[in-house]
């Protein structure tokens, strides 16, 4: 209780390079392309490289780290599906991360033809919670109560219960609330336009979809205390009743 | 476990919010629970504040307190106040009931969880019930009052920031208790204290409350002028058997004793009402 110390789990946006070929020279090229392009936004960026599936050996690994070092990025962690990535990164002072973009759901992954790609994604600081490639809804049982928070990475989910006041469950997929939603719900939070919120007793806080939200002021009081869907349409938050 | 040593159970009064009558439940169910033959000790874990002892009266003999065994400067005997509080039935509390109160020199910083963890043990062996009476806040002293709890009576006002805080309060008992860490679910209960302290239209209703609160009520103490004139004479409120105050917190005492008593005192004028509510359940 009076430690110096405590453990968070905790969210930051990183970006991820995708290794795509294992092509030194073409990779440098592409780098250096991306550097002429955006100088400030390779400045100091955190970066994690995800080799997916390619085979790579120590060596190609600590030549890709001091080339995007060279750019004034900040590699910190390495993933992939090669299995001495764990003790490479060990030996590169990097964190190992796991499998990478092809064991895990497929994201927003822009792809050229060969070399790397860029993508964004939250990685969440969490040492139990292992990589699952089964995205089952996240069931929770409420009341959900003020000051606690409930997250369902890369799933949907699903609270059997009431979320109170200053509650907030979020998820990466739709939310589902079986009772009162009295707090805050947050739906595709890593940028799903499509993810969805249902709750059986409507009287929000705050309702957010990827980064579009409406507060308890911007909600009409004929919603209030009904069964509702809210969905998204050109960036645009829709409440629906349910009917029944 | 051993045949000699009682295995005491600890309960943790506790609301979050300031002023909703905390320590007058603390101070009349020890009390309540004593008058019932239960050998029961009342903690005051509101460090630098230190009221308990005036609601028992004992004040004037207040020596030692909680840091100062909690630290092994003296020993555990010495700080306990032992209390005879007879009630108007004729029963007396007779040799069952102790308070060891708070420090008001220290601060709650002072409390360390180990320590006080072993206190509790000990106290374990030699009580049959040892009442935590939480200071107001989710800070230091509030978590270190419910964290060795085996059981909850969270006190609520028919007020909102009173029933939101404590919603905040069952949630850090689910989580920050050792009960809660080992995922066990901790029996929390509910106290709806200053029932009928504001005019009925504006009042919240017993099933608003339960509707957001989710836990069983266990008693239901209307308010009273009463409850300030037995803090003023330092007489727990439950030793006046002749008034609806200490009635309905004795009924609170049978329940944690495990006796089913429907819940009274709900509304002399609208009964009715209330009966339907409940009988629903």
């Amino acid at each position: 209780m009076n430690n110096c110390l405590k453990l968070k789990g905790g969210m930051t946006t990183v970006v991820n390079i995708v290794v795509q070929a294992k092509n030194l020279k073409k990779i440098e090229e592409e780098i250096y392309a991306l550097q002429s392009k955006a100088p400030s936004l390779m400045k100091g960026m955190p970066i994690v490289i995800d080799f997916g599936s390619i085979e790579v050996t120590s060596d190609f690994v600590s030549d890709l780290i001091s080339l995007i070092k060279s750019v004034g990025s900040i590699p910190f962690g390495i993933k992939g599906e090669e299995e001495n990535l764990a003790d490479i990164a060990r030996l590169s002072s990097l964190a190992y991360l796991g499998l990478g973009h092809n064991a895990i759901a497929q994201t927003t992954a822009s792809k050229n033809d060969d070399g790397l790609s860029i993508y964004s994604e939250n990685t969440k600081a969490s040492p139990t919670e292992p990589e699952s490639s089964i995205e089952r809804a996240k069931i929770v049982h409420g009341p959900i109560r003020g000051g606690q928070q409930v997250y369902a990475r890369n799933a949907d989910l699903i609270i059997m219960g009431n979320v109170n006041n200053s509650a907030e469950v979020l998820a990466d997929g739709n939310v589902h609330i079986y009772g009162t939603l009295k707090g805050r719900v947050l739906a595709g939070l890593r940028g799903d336009d499509h993810s969805k919120i249902f709750v059986s007793n409507f009287d929000p806080e705050m309702i957010l979809i990827n980064g579009d939200y409406m507060t308890k002021g911007d909600i009409s009081q004929d919603l209030i205390g009904q069964s509702v869907v809210i969905f998204k349409v050109d960036e645009k938050i829709n409440i629906n009743k349910v009917s029944s | 476990m051993s045949s000699k040593s009682k295995r005491g159970r600890v309960i943790v009064v506790t609301s979050g919010k300031g002023g909703v009558g905390k320590t007058t439940t603390s101070a009349s169910l020890a009390t309540g629970l004593a008058l019932k033959g239960k050998k029961t000790i009342a903690i005051d874990f509101d460090i630098g504040l230190r009221n308990l002892d005036l609601i028992f009266g004992c004040d004037n003999r207040v020596m030692y307190d909680i840091i100062q065994v909690m630290n092994n400067e003296v020993k555990l005997h010495q700080a306990c106040i032992s209390l005879n509080i007879k009630d108007t039935t004729g029963a007396s509390t007779d040799k069952n009931l102790f308070c060891l109160p708070a420090s008001q020199t220290s601060d709650k910083t002072h409390l360390n969880v180990d320590k006080i963890g072993a206190l509790i043990e000990k106290l374990r062996d030699k009580y049959d019930y040892i009442i935590c009476d939480s200071p107001a806040g989710c800070e230091d002293g509030a978590l270190m009052a419910m964290h060795f709890a085996d059981e909850a009576v969270v006190v609520v006002n028919p007020e909102i920031s009173s029933i939101r805080d404590s919603d905040r309060i069952i949630g850090h008992l689910d989580t920050h208790t050792v009960m809660g860490k080992q995922g066990l679910k901790m029996p929390q209960n509910l106290v709806i204290t200053r029932y009928n302290a504001v005019p009925e239209s504006d009042m919240i209703s017993i099933d608003q409350i339960t509707d957001i609160l989710r836990i069983d009520v266990i008693g239901v103490i209307p308010e009273s002028k009463d409850i300030i004139a037995s803090s003023n004479v330092g007489i727990p409120a439950i030793a006046n058997q002749k008034n609806v105050v200490g009635q309905a917190y004795m009924d609170v005492v049978e329940r944690i004793l495990g006796n089913d008593l429907p819940l009274r005192f709900l509304n002399a004028n609208r009964k009715g009402f209330f009966r339907k509510l409940f009988g629903a359940k």
